[in-house]
């Protein structure tokens, strides 16, 4: 049985070893390159976050190196949205940004109509007054958190 | 239930016939091939299970992936026949973890519910429908129509039950577990299983008797 | 209606329902199964038991005889183990991707995280 355990074994040390190599995604994972290092094609795209970019943890550095090679694969419309939120995106807390994510999910798993819907709506919710707006906060800030129909 | 339908199955593009008896003594512990066959059978009844206990596309597939890699962590060793029961009671535990790990759902879930069809559109008659598929139905458009409109309440139906009922009652009648195994999927005495088998279908039947199906 | 006979309509229209599903949905499901079938073969291979169709096809058909056979264990099981990480890396590992749809899609980050906006969704006083 001893060729089972080295097999075991030979496994356990490979994803040991595979899994946090993969974890950042970046070029190199254990140092991110600060704003000066960074090639003119990545500092064109990051330029929003050039403020802020040195002082960033190294795991958002490697995140936003990946988007920018995914980046030439938006349209150009995408391109401009995407660039106009960099700072916005930034700038949210890791809660924030999560349930940004979790939502946006949802949301993309829509049927198409309804997406369409829940587009339309934040346009009519958009053009709401500011007041009417810190109101419908303050309701929302007010109600207690959905209750679980979950079994016990 | 799939269990050992696959033993002595021919292995298509081989030929060769996958029966575990004859590989070795160790014989009805479940094969791969046994598992993968289990796991095709039952995986689109689970995703709905999940679905009906979870509402949402993705957490649901994500609880039945879930589930089948813990089977196939667990199963080495069991025999074939065991893989069902085995799965319920893992799919059930995996569902619940889900729940505890999901303590305040998202309101995001409400809103979206509020952009869902609405229920009932009142151009469509509800008191003709009725229960029974296959017999004398003759799968045109209406038919059709019809059938999916009856497949959606009686989801909304199970949906509304409490979490341990529904369990019962699909582990029960639709997985077609008996009364002893419900029980031993569920991990609760036989007596609650047949406790919440009753008044689970009780209330489907009120809730469809409500929307004008009769059951 | 006895609680049985309502049982068993119920399953056949359950069952019917199956029939439904969208393929997005049958894709990943099937996408799951396989690895959890690639995941049972493993463990399968660490326990030594029982084996039969696709793995021992592998091996014997390349006409290693048993001895010779354990020395591709621990390749087999780099190879698998290979796979389940690729796959969990598929799977689970693109937030990247997310963040750029998310990001460059149509509605803006408000969307997402105005409280507001919920609270209007839900009251029933919108409509």
């Amino acid at each position: 049985m001893a060729h089972l355990s080295l097999a075991t074994l030979t496994l356990a040390s490979l994803l040991a070893f595979v899994s946090p190599a993969n974890a950042g995604d970046g070029p190199a994972p254990s140092a991110p390159p600060a704003w000066a290092d960074l090639k003119p094609h990545q500092k064109a795209i990051l330029a929003p976050l050039e403020a802020d970019w040195n002082n960033m943890e190294p795991e958002r550095r490697d995140r936003w190196i990946a988007l920018v090679k995914r980046y030439p694969s938006l349209s150009k419309e995408q391109q401009e949205r995407f660039q106009s939120r960099m700072r916005h995106w930034s700038a949210l807390t890791p809660q924030e940004r999560t349930e940004a994510r979790e939502r946006w999910k949802k949301m993309k798993d829509l049927p198409p109509d309804k997406r369409q819907e829940l587009m339309q709506k934040w346009l009519e919710y958009d053009q709401l007054r500011e007041e009417h707006k810190d109101k419908l906060r303050e309701e929302h800030k007010g109600k207690a958190p959905a209750p679980e129909s979950a079994p016990k | 239930m799939s269990g050992n339908a696959t033993v002595g199955a021919t292995i298509p593009e081989t030929g060769l016939t996958a029966s575990t008896d004859s590989f070795t003594g160790e014989c009805n512990l479940a094969t791969e091939q046994e598992i993968a066959d289990f796991l095709a059978e039952v995986e689109r009844r689970a995703f709905k299970q999940a679905m009906f206990a979870v509402r949402d596309e993705h957490s649901a597939l994500d609880v039945v992936q879930d589930a089948m890699l813990k089977l196939a962590d667990r199963y080495a060793g069991k025999p074939a026949a065991e893989l069902p029961l085995l799965f319920q009671r893992i799919l059930q535990n995996t569902i619940r973890d889900y729940y505890r790990r999901q303590k305040v759902r998202s309101l995001w879930t409400t809103l979206l519910s509020a952009l869902a069809p609405a229920e009932d559109p009142d151009a469509d008659p509800l008191d003709h429908m009725r229960l029974d598929v296959g017999a004398n139905r003759d799968g045109g458009p209406a038919d059709l129509a019809e059938r999916a409109q009856v497949a959606r309440l009686i989801g909304q139906a199970i949906e509304k039950l409490p979490g341990r009922q529904r369990e019962a009652f699909i582990l029960r009648y639709w997985e077609e577990l008996d009364v002893a195994e419900t029980a031993a999927a569920m991990g609760c005495s036989q007596g609650s299983v047949k406790t919440h088998c009753s008044r689970a279908t009780h209330s489907i039947a009120t809730f469809l008797r409500e929307k004008g199906i009769e059951p | 209606m006895n609680e049985r006979d309502l049982g068993a309509k119920l399953k056949r229209n359950l069952d019917a329902s199956l029939e439904n599903l969208p393929p997005r949905v049958l894709d990943r499901l099937r996408t799951a199964r396989e690895t959890a079938v690639e995941r049972a073969r493993q463990t399968q291979g660490a326990h030594g038991f029982v084996r039969s169709g696709s793995s021992t096809r592998f091996l014997g058909d390349h006409g290693f005889v048993p001895g010779v056979r354990r020395y591709w264990m621990p390749v087999v099981a780099l190879v698998v183990g290979l796979a389940i990480v690729g796959y969990w890396h598929a799977a689970t590992g693109q937030p990247e991707t997310e963040d750029l749809e998310l990001l460059a899609g149509e509605l803006p980050l408000n969307a997402y995280l105005d409280r507001g906006f919920d609270q209007w969704l839900t009251s029933p006083s919108r409509r």
